[in-house]
C-alpha cells in the first residue's frame, strides 16, 4: 500500500514543484542544469523506495508513475484547462521583431537567451534577423527568422 | 477540438490569460518555498531549535529531553535526566508506555539496562546508577516506524507518569 502512496506524493510533489520553477527551471540551458535534474533524481530515489529494495516495491512505484502519468494525460485530452495547468502554454517572445519585454521578464528570459537560440537554430547574427520568438512549453526558445 | 488560435502569423495556443494566473500562482509558490526553507531551518521539520523541547512537571523526579518533531525512519534521541536521590539500592525504573514503543524501533539504550520487564500496558527498563547521590541520565535512540501524532508516557520508579506529544512526519 505505502509503495502506491509513495510514488503518488513523489509525482505531485515533483510536478508542483517544477510547474512553481516555471518553464527555465528544467530546461537544460547551463551545463548546472543537468547536475540539478541529477541531484534531484537522487534525492527522489529515497522517498521512492524507502528502505524496500524488493523487485516487487520498485515494479508498484513504476506502475503507480505510470498510471498517473496516463490518467492525467486522459484527462488532459478532455481538458484543455486542465492540459495548460499541468503542461503550460507557449508564450510569444518577440512578434513581428518586437521585443514583449514584460513577459521576458516574467519568465526570466534574456535577449542574450533569444540571441542564442537564433544563432543555434538559424545561424541568424542579429536581433532585427528574428520575426518571432517562442518560449515553448518545453522551456527552449523557438525562432522564425524574417525572410 | 478548439479553434487554433493566432498571433499574428503564428498559429499558437497561446493564452495570456492563464499565463498571467500562472505567474501569479508561481510568486505565490516561491514565497511558500521560501517561508518551508526558514521553517525547516528553524526545525519545524525535525532537527532545530523548535524541535528541541524538554518535557518535565513539578514534583517529578526527572524530565525528559525529545524532539518535538521526528521523521519516519529517521534516527532520533531522546534522553531522561533523573535527578539525584530516586535510585533505590543504585538502580532506577524506567517505564515506557505500550503505545510508544510500537511506534518507534529502538536501536540502542544508554546506559544498557541491567533488566527489561515486559508489562501490559509498557516496558521497565532498569537502570544502574553508579552514585544514586548524584544525576544520571538514560539515552534511546531510536527509528519512528509510524507516523502522526503520538502521545508518550514516561514513569520513573513509582511515580507519577510524564506525558507528552511527538509529531512524527511521514
Amino acid at each position: 500500500m505505502d509503495a502506491i502512496l509513495r510514488g503518488a506524493a513523489v509525482y505531485i510533489f515533483l510536478l508542483l514543484i517544477l510547474r512553481l520553477g516555471g518553464k527555465r527551471s528544467l530546461a537544460q540551458i547551463t551545463a548546472f542544469d543537468l547536475v540539478l535534474l541529477l541531484i534531484i533524481s537522487e534525492a527522489t530515489q529515497q522517498a521512492l523506495l524507502a528502505d524496500d529494495y524488493s523487485v516487487t516495491n520498485g515494479f508498484l512505484v513504476i506502475v503507480t508513475l505510470v498510471g498517473i502519468d496516463i490518467g492525467l494525460s486522459i484527462w488532459k485530452q478532455s481538458s484543455p484547462r486542465t492540459e495548460k495547468w499541468i503542461d503550460d502554454a507557449p508564450v510569444v517572445l518577440i512578434e513581428n521583431g518586437r521585443l514583449l519585454w514584460e513577459r521576458m521578464e516574467r519568465e526570466r528570459v534574456d535577449l542574450d537567451d533569444i540571441l542564442a537560440a537564433a544563432r543555434e537554430l538559424h545561424g541568424l547574427e542579429r536581433l532585427e534577423q528574428i520575426k518571432y520568438a517562442v518560449l515553448e512549453r518545453s522551456g527552449g526558445i523557438s525562432i522564425v527568422p524574417k525572410q | 477540438m478548439e479553434p487554433l488560435r493566432r498571433v499574428g502569423d503564428l498559429e499558437i495556443e497561446e493564452d495570456l490569460e492563464f499565463q498571467r494566473a500562472m505567474w501569479r500562482v508561481q510568486k505565490i509558490g516561491w514565497v511558500v518555498i521560501g517561508i518551508i526553507v526558514v521553517a525547516a531551518l528553524l526545525g519545524l521539520f525535525g532537527n532545530g531549535p523548535l524541535s528541541r523541547a524538554v518535557a518535565g512537571q513539578t514534583g517529578l523526579p526527572f524530565r525528559v529531553e525529545y524532539e518535538r518533531f521526528a521523521r519516519y525512519k529517521a534516527p532520533m534521541r531522546m534522553t531522561i535526566r533523573i535527578e539525584p536521590g530516586v535510585a533505590q539500592q543504585g538502580r532506577v525504573r524506567v517505564w515506557v508506555a505500550r503505545e510508544y514503543l510500537e511506534a518507534i524501533a529502538i536501536q540502542q539504550i544508554v546506559p544498557e539496562p541491567v533488566d527489561v520487564l515486559s508489562q501490559e500496558d509498557g516496558t521497565t527498563y532498569v537502570i544502574q546508577v553508579a552514585d544514586p547521590a548524584k544525576p544520571a541520565s538514560v539515552t534511546f535512540d531510536a527509528q519512528p516506524d509510524h507516523f502522526g501524532l503520538q502521545t508518550i508516557r514516561i514513569q520513573v520508579q513509582d511515580g507519577q507518569p510524564l506525558r507528552f506529544r511527538q509529531l512524527i512526519y511521514p
